[in-house]
């Protein structure tokens, strides 16, 4: 049986693994990947404090968190292949259009 | 009652809104189908709109008190009424109308379904986004007007702008982007200060309301905390001054105004139709409906300064409006004028000036509108609005001729037309408010009636000036000529002539025997003056019973967070007669209000 | 019928007619539109007489005091105070209704004939011509009809904008469209203060019904039951009477009833001579209470209509255009009636507003003639020698002149010399004085106008083969009116008193005695100029010497020695200009009001595009400042840059709150 702290640590690492890989890394698709970690982090922080207050609702919103994220994985990889025909790379770098 | 009168104001706000959805959902419906729709959408509406003030005419017959808003509708929206102890939100979808909200509600209908018809053929494009962004944005109007939860009626007093903001960016004039833009940031920025003050009421509900330790915004719940006299007189002030900020904007009041002029000019036809008639007047409705009966004592202090401007404004927006070239600024520049007498009979806190500001609200929107829809008609024939270039239509028009005559009688306060009645009764309630004639007396008085009375004339020369330019002389056309490519005809079409004719009939009507419609508005505007402002004014400022509203407020809330084990006494019915002098009364009020005992 | 049922058909009878005529009368009436105004009008003149009658057998026993018919509630002016849609059924209303409505019947009948060209057919904008008519009978009847000062202002405004839709109704003639604005504008010049005056009223008295605010005054108590200060009282009749000077084109807001003369000749008769215009000392008259009260406003009452008098006359002297000689004459014959105001004698002066809506509305017809047969042609210098080739005008035409002359006999000598009697008796003698000098002009003028115009060889302006006597429709009201002119001042008058003037007539006669109630309270305060009415004859000898001496001298000018009139006006150049261009006054506003407020005007557009837009500019400059400064540091458009920017924003917020936690 995990312990919330245990579990809430190894969402902090997860959060600052994705966090970094987004910094660091150039493809798209790893940098998406690293968004999905992040994500995951902070469903593991969630299951945790919902151990902590002694109720599901954390476990609920997780759920309920993960599935938006499916979706919203999907959308994001439509965006990355629709993004790779326009470029023909998956650098990050190509793309610095999003100036002010 | 029946399952109609428990939802009607839900069916009247969301008609429209599925009207617009039904609109993408056939997308092979062309321009001509899509018209018909959005016409018979909001005609229905109206329709709604008429049949909820028979089933409100109804019920206040049945209710004896006469006091209270009709055809409620309630909901819990965002949190609930659980009391877990725990500080919660709660959010109504809390629907109601009374004398006040009413008439707004069916001129709004009234008004849509005529300018969704006057747009038959000047827009040219886009017809289902068109279509679609009116019918939003009436039901977002009826939405406000019907709103009973302060947080709703944020929330449909913001959407408004989005439909208006495409309106114009998309359907406008040459200079439409920047028109938009400044229209949209100008009225956002002042109603996120607005936005603050909600949010502050509703905080302040939470710590000393009778509801628990609850953020509610429910309008009953907050006039309840006002009358109790939780509210300080500091707060009071910078509350009224962030409504203020978003309602002066909105109504347009000097010095707030320039993006007016550059709105309407650029807006199409039923763009500006909307903005002056029904847009504006959700400012002046804003301040009736929540700086009037929730911060009476700042009313009372900065109704002089208010009154101050809208005296500048409405001398200065007819002068302004005199020298304009372009008829539809001048049109534009006159709804300054004309909003600043309607905040001057608001801000005199008489009975005559409270009823001939609701009903200038309507007989502007009636005579307003119409101005703008015919500018519109001449526009779509002549492509200009400039007055040099046009001139001597009534030979050309004469059916057009009838109309903006009667129209600008009605605006300049003809009477036996529908204008007269709201501004002699501004007038009227403006020159008697530091009397005691037919209520107490108010703050402003003869030295801001004089000035504002010279609008009368002010305005007859720059609509008399624009009726001798468009109408009179020998006839001048643009050198293009008159374009009847859309299907129009030189004088009205029967299309033209059926939008029009509606509204003259009302203002000849509003004009003869208003009686039926002050009547329906007379108890709340009696209520919300005599048994809230003044009463909790006198009370509040009772030194003696409570040692002034401020230590009052301090045993209230100084221990935060902590529930209050009494609420505070919302009875009404017995209001604690003053017995001193009242201390922030303006002098020459003060000892009449003594003498009031 | 009963009284509230004729008083409410009295104006709607017109109004009807002319909402018919306005609704159908292009389509399917066309030139026949003139029959359902003349029959609302004509309906309308029975019933007042009905009316007229009606109040004559209650005279006896009617109450002035009591309220007014209320006909319906109209505004409220809070907690159930309503403002009542209410009509008062008293002499002055009758004598009113009547002259109006008389009036208005011939000239609607004229106008068939008028608004014709020579071959019968209607002129352009015939049903709206009409349709105006109808609804100025309905405003004016209102305005007399009317129980309580807002529906006074009702009718005030409303014949203001029948005034303004007549005068304009050649609208695509610039001057016409100028005159109507300007009729208007200065018109409201004159409601601004009358409004202040109502509300001032409504803030003393509480009240606007008449009955109950002239009781008021009477027993010198305000709403509260205060003393009534006499400074109150003067402000409220100073304010009535600032919008009688709009209305009735007193001295300085005269300057749009010459303009006025743009309409058609119909309405100048109607409206800008015998009705309309006069609505300033009906008004005036039903507030004798008021103004009796303050002697400082009768005093300010009667010196502005003795200088209008003299002043319009003397500009008549100098114009050569008909109607504007009329016009200015009407100016003229309105300052003696507000002379007779001012000094109390409030029905003389509703004597002379009786008699002069028929004689000047004959002389106003008469120039329609002429100019009818002019084709448009009305300066006196153009033709002459009329009378052979128009017996019926010229004959009506003299009559009318005669009669505004102060002929003796005829209508106007009995009421033009009781006001300048009742002026004499008072303390402001010496405004009677000026009423005989311009007596002595009036004569002048008139015949001028006359001689110049009738008299002498047959003279046509270019394109008129031969001068043509009217239609029926034409002369026939110039005919009624003429025996108007003539007879109508004798119920003024009493006959048969061989100690009277000629040993037959004696002055103050039914009318008066028919108006006594309603100027009882009015007339015992300020001057008792009846007692001395009687038995001082050398006046009447007098004024018909000056009639008589007037019109010598016009004959003598224009018909004797025609030399005469150009060297005098050489001889007093620019005393003569300062006439001939009416004292400059039209300059002088447009150079002390008009342009000031347009610039004004330009001023406040300047300070809305710079001052205001700017300020806004500024406060809108400051985060585009702050962004522009960003940018360029920051704003790289790498995604990976901004996902740092908000990875240290976070960190920043956590130490922050583990910090302070």
């Amino acid at each position: 049986m995990a312990h919330p702290t245990s579990l809430m640590i190894i969402g902090a690492i997860l959060f600052g693994l994705g966090a970094t890989g987004f910094l660091t890394r150039r493809n798209m698709i790893v940098m998406f990947l690293c968004t999905e970690i992040m994500f995951q982090g902070v469903l593991v922080n969630l299951v945790g404090m919902g151990m902590m207050h002694g109720n599901l609702e954390g476990q609920v919103l997780g759920i309920f968190v993960l599935v938006i994220a499916a979706v919203e994985a999907g959308l994001g990889l439509a965006i990355v292949v629709m993004m790779y025909r326009r470029r023909g790379t998956l650098d990050a770098e190509s793309w610095r259009q999003m100036r002010g | 009652m029946s399952w109609l009168s428990d939802h009607i104001l839900s069916l009247v706000i969301f008609l429209p809104v599925v009207g617009a959805a039904i609109l993408f959902v056939f997308a092979s419906w062309d321009a001509v189908l899509v018209r018909r729709w959005a016409l018979g959408v909001s005609l229905l509406t109206l329709l709604l709109a008429v049949m909820a003030s028979v089933l409100f005419v109804q019920e206040r017959a049945q209710n004896t008190s006469k006091s209270d808003y009709c055809l409620v509708e309630k909901m819990n929206w965002v949190g609930g009424d659980d009391d877990t102890g725990a500080r919660a939100v709660k959010v109504q979808y809390k629907l109601g109308v009374d004398g006040i909200s009413l008439p707004l509600v069916v001129l709004t209908a009234f008004l849509t379904p005529l300018a969704i018809w006057g747009s038959f053929t000047g827009i040219q494009t886009r017809h289902r986004e068109y279509y679609a962004l009116m019918l939003l944005l009436l039901g977002a109007m009826l939405g406000v007007f019907c709103a009973r939860d302060l947080l709703l009626f944020y929330i449909f007093f913001e959407f408004t702008l989005i439909p208006l903001y495409f309106l114009i960016g998309i359907w406008g004039g040459s200079q439409r982007q920047k028109a938009a833009n400044m229209f949209f940031i100008y009225t956002l920025t002042g109603s996120l200060l607005t936005f603050a003050g909600v949010i502050y009421l509703g905080w302040k509900a939470s710590i000393c309301g009778a509801t628990g330790h609850v953020f509610t915004f429910d309008l009953d719940e907050l006039y309840g905390l006002a009358s109790a006299g939780a509210l300080s007189s500091t707060e009071q002030w910078w509350l009224f001054v962030a409504f203020f900020a978003g309602f002066a904007i909105k109504v347009p009041l000097f010095p707030f105004h320039t993006w007016l002029p550059l709105a309407h000019v650029e807006a199409p036809t039923a763009g500006s139709v909307i903005l002056a008639a029904i847009l504006l007047k959700l400012g002046t409705y804003g301040f009736l409906r929540l700086s009037l009966p929730m911060l009476p004592g700042a009313t009372i202090e900065l109704a002089p300064a208010i009154g101050m401007l809208a005296v500048i404004g409405i001398i200065y927006g007819a002068v302004a409006a005199w020298v304009q070239s372009d008829v539809k600024k001048l049109v534009a520049y006159s709804s300054v004028s004309h909003l600043g007498f309607c905040l001057l009979g608001m801000f005199c806190l008489k009975m005559a000036g409270l009823t001939g500001s609701l009903l200038y609200m309507i007989n502007h929107g009636l005579s307003t509108g119409a101005l703008f829809l015919i500018v519109g008609m001449i526009y779509e024939r002549y492509h200009t609005r400039e007055m040099s270039e046009i001139g001597g239509l009534a030979r050309k028009m004469p059916i057009m001729a009838f109309f903006l005559i009667v129209f600008t009688m009605s605006s300049i306060g003809l009477p036996g037309l529908n204008g007269f009645v709201s501004e002699f009764l501004v007038l009227l309630g403006t020159f008697i408010s530091a009397t005691e004639i037919n209520s107490k007396p108010g703050p402003l008085g003869i030295w801001y009636a004089v000035p504002a009375a010279s609008g009368i004339l002010l305005g007859a020369i720059y609509m008399l000036h624009m009726v001798r330019r468009v109408l009179f002389g020998p006839v001048k056309e643009p050198a293009h000529g008159f374009d009847g490519s859309a299907g129009l005809t030189q004088d009205l079409t029967k299309r033209e002539i059926g939008i029009l004719a509606p509204i003259a009939l009302c203002c000849l009507f509003l004009g003869v025997y208003p009686k039926p419609v002050m009547q329906v508005m007379e108890p709340d505007l009696a209520r919300g003056l005599n048994h809230v402002v003044w009463e909790t004014v006198a009370e509040a400022d009772d030194p003696e019973t409570t040692g002034g509203l401020d230590s009052r407020r301090a045993a209230i809330t100084d221990r935060p967070g902590e529930r209050l084990s009494r609420p505070p006494v919302y009875d009404l019915k017995e209001p604690i007669r003053p017995t001193g002098q009242p201390s922030r009364l303006p002098s020459h009020l003060a000892s009449a209000n003594g003498g009031d005992e | 019928m009963e009284l509230k049922t004729l008083a409410i058909w009295i104006p709607l009878l017109p109004l009807i007619g002319a909402a018919l005529v306005g609704l159908i009368g292009l389509r399917w009436l066309k030139d026949r539109s003139h029959w359902l105004v003349l029959i609302g009008v004509g309906l309308s003149l029975v019933f007042a007489l009905l009316l007229f009658q009606q109040v004559r057998q209650d005279a006896a026993d009617v109450d002035l005091s009591a309220a007014s018919i209320v006909l319906y509630e109209w505004i409220d002016a809070g907690e159930g105070s309503w403002l009542n849609v209410s009509v008062r059924t008293d002499p002055l209303t009758c004598v009113m209704l009547f002259t109006v409505l008389s009036v208005s019947l011939m000239v609607v009948v004229y106008s068939v004939g008028y608004m014709r060209d020579h071959h019968g057919h209607a002129e352009r904008g015939y049903e709206r011509f009409f349709a105006f008519l109808g609804l100025f009978v309905f405003s004016m009847c209102m305005l007399v009809l009317a129980g309580n000062f807002l529906l006074l202002y009702l009718g005030w405004e409303l014949v203001g904008l029948s005034s303004y839709l007549l005068i304009g109704f050649y609208y695509e003639k610039p001057s016409a469209a100028a005159a109507a604005k300007k009729a208007f504008l200065v018109n409201r010049i004159g409601d601004f203060g009358f409004g202040l005056g109502i509300f001032l009223i409504y803030l003393t008295f509480g009240t606007l019904d008449y009955a109950a605010v002239f009781s008021m005054v009477e027993a010198g108590a305000d709403a509260t039951g205060e003393v009534l200060s006499t400074g109150r009282i003067t402000t409220i009749a100073l304010l009535l009477f600032c919008g009688a000077m709009g209305k009735s084109a007193q001295l300085p807001l005269h300057v749009w009833l010459p303009d006025a003369m743009e309409g058609p000749t119909p309405v100048s008769a109607l409206i800008h001579a015998a009705t309309m215009v006069t609505a300033g000392v009906y008004m005036v008259a039903r507030c004798c209470v008021i103004f009796a009260a303050s002697p400082v406003a009768m005093w300010i009452v009667g010196s502005i209509g003795a200088a209008t008098a003299l002043f319009a006359a003397t500009i008549a002297l100098t114009q050569f255009d008909m109607k504007r000689i009329l016009a200015y004459s009407t100016l003229s014959q309105l300052g003696y009636m507000f002379l007779g105001l001012g000094v109390g004698a409030f029905d003389s002066a509703i004597f002379h507003l009786y008699t002069h809506a028929f004689f000047k509305a004959c002389l106003f017809l008469g120039a329609g003639s002429v100019m009818h047969a002019m084709a448009g042609e009305i300066d006196i210098r153009r033709f002459s020698g009329l009378k052979r080739g128009m017996p019926i005008t010229y004959w009506t035409f003299l009559i009318a002149g005669l009669a505004l002359a102060g002929f003796p006999l005829l209508s106007a000598f009995w009421s033009k010399d009781e006001i300048i009697h009742a002026a004499l008796a008072g303390p402001m003698w010496w405004l009677g004085w000026i009423g005989l000098l311009t007596a002595l002009l009036t004569a002048f003028y008139t015949f001028r106008m006359i001689f110049v115009a009738f008299h002498g060889e047959e003279r046509l302006p270019k394109g008129v083969e031969h001068a043509h006597e009217s239609g029926r429709w034409m002369t026939v009201p110039l005919m009624v009116l003429a025996v108007g002119a003539v007879f109508a001042g004798y119920v003024g008058v009493t006959l048969f008193e061989t100690s009277g003037f000629l040993w037959l007539f004696e002055p103050e006669g039914a009318f008066h005695e028919f108006l006594a109630p309603v100027f009882a309270e009015a007339v015992a305060a300020p001057v008792a100029h009846e007692a001395e009415a009687h038995g001082s004859h050398w006046l009447m000898w007098l004024s018909a010497g000056l009639a008589a001496f007037g019109i010598y001298t016009a004959w003598f000018f224009y018909r004797r020695r025609p030399t005469i009139p150009m060297a005098i006006a050489l001889a007093s150049g620019s005393i003569y200009r300062l006439f001939y261009n009416k004292y400059y006054v039209d300059e002088l506003y447009e150079l002390a009001l008009v342009r000031p407020l347009r610039r004004f005007g330009d001023f406040c557009h300047g300070v809305d595009r710079f001052v205001i837009n700017g300020i806004l500019w500024i406060v809108a400059g400051v985060p585009k400042a702050i962004g522009f400064g960003l940018k360029g540091w920051q704003q790289q458009g790498a995604l990976q840059g901004y996902a740092l920017g908000m990875l240290i924003g976070l960190l920043v917020i956590v130490w922050w709150v583990l910090t302070n936690a």
